[in-house]
């Protein structure tokens, strides 16, 4: 009596299986070329993923940032506040994005607003910027223009609704910001795009305007 | 462990030499692997062809320094390599209760070979899994409740009806 165990090893060992080797070494030769070609398939792929990401990147961040400047650090602004401008940039863009409501006798009304044919629109960026600089904004604003009473040349673009995110907030928030522009005419604007970005630098503010 | 080293050291100078050296020492052995444990013949190949696949893929994995023997690995890479494919048939489905065994199998010299193994087989899944994998390779319940998905206690089970069963069944054929 052997053990099992014992007898089957025995046999194993001085014995042949039935396999035909060179056909299963050339079986596993073509499983290498496969498996290499798959591999390196992958690895274009990931590779082409990779550069998409990083192009993406690139120019998304260029196109949505066409005209932007970074906006020195300040404290979040209230709600409804004012913020006075302080730098004046010119966006020389007619893309849209928001229709511009306007703001008369303390009624808002969605009634657009005439300015006359310009290649150019004026716009003064706000001092607004949040402490923490590391989350990514880019939004939209719906913008009421604003006769200010001191100085009826300037209109204020009070940003009504926003969808933002605040870096001192998890999660979006609602927020409501009024940003007094500086526009010479108001008169024949169509529709005000603005976008905020958060950067390492603070937050960068552009705005762009269609014209009628 | 000079042939490890050898074998390793093969692998260093050029991948495909060093599978090619192996497949010439082991190919017959995982071929056997195999057969125990898938019936159809073809298969067993593709899992042979499968495990040399694997060797090439992961040889760096194998650490000559930590005492088993290279072909030890390759058997156990054989081994999961069949199970895979039968676990791929959902053969472990069953839960048995435990049953503690302690039956010493040994046999007769008047079976060959092919009637231990063509007995064993004919036990089915997963009786003849669980028996090969205790009785033949040396893998103890832990290890393969561990392999097969299974607790401890089913495989233990299962090794006490398969060798009940092959009992039956060599009984028969005497």
């Amino acid at each position: 009596m052997n053990s099992l165990k014992h007898k089957i090893r025995q046999f194993e060992s001085t014995n042949t299986s039935g396999l035909d080797k060179n056909k299963n070494w050339n079986n596993i030769l073509n499983l290498i070329d496969t498996d290499k070609n798959r591999r390196s398939k992958k690895y274009l792929y990931f590779g082409i993923l990779v550069l998409c990401s990083i192009l993406s990147f690139i120019f998304g961040y260029r196109l949505g940032a066409n005209h932007h400047q970074t906006i020195p650090d300040q404290q979040l602004p209230e709600r409804h506040d004012s913020i006075r401008l302080e730098e004046r940039t010119v966006v020389k863009t007619d893309t849209l994005f928001v229709t511009i409501e306007k703001e008369s006798s303390g009624l808002k009304s969605s009634k657009k607003v005439q300015t006359p044919k310009r290649d150019t629109f004026e716009i003064i960026a706000p001092t607004l910027v949040l402490s923490n600089k590391s989350d990514t904004l880019i939004d939209v604003y719906k913008l009421l223009p604003v006769k200010q009473e001191d100085n009826p040349e300037e209109t204020v673009i009070q940003v009504v609704e926003s969808n933002m995110i605040s870096p001192h907030k998890s999660g979006r928030t609602k927020k409501t910001y009024a940003l007094p522009v500086f526009i010479s005419d108001t008169t024949k604007i169509k529709e005000v795009r603005t976008k905020w970005m958060w950067s390492s630098q603070g937050l960068l503010y552009s705005s762009s305007v269609k014209r009628q | 462990m000079q042939q490890e080293l050898k074998i390793i050291s093969l692998f260093r100078q050029d991948s495909v030499l060093g599978l090619k050296k192996v497949h010439e020492l082991y190919a017959d052995k995982m071929m056997f692997i195999a057969k125990r444990y898938i019936s159809d013949d073809q298969i067993a190949e593709e899992m042979v062809s499968d495990t040399f696949l694997t060797v090439f893929q992961k040889w760096q994995q194998y650490d000559e320094n930590k005492g088993f023997a290279f072909l030890s690995w390759i058997s156990k890479i054989c081994i999961n390599r069949c199970l895979m494919e039968l676990r791929k048939k959902k053969i472990y489905a069953e839960q048995i209760s435990d049953i503690h065994e302690n039956i010493i199998f040994e046999i007769s010299d008047q079976f060959s070979y092919q009637h231990i193994v063509d007995s064993i087989q004919s036990l089915g899944h997963p009786y003849n899994t669980v028996f090969f994998l205790h009785e033949v390779d040396g893998f103890n319940h832990y290890e393969i409740s561990e392999m097969l998905g299974i607790p401890v206690g089913t495989s233990k089970s299962w090794l006490h009806r398969a060798k009940m069963r092959l009992r039956e069944t060599l009984i028969n054929l005497v």
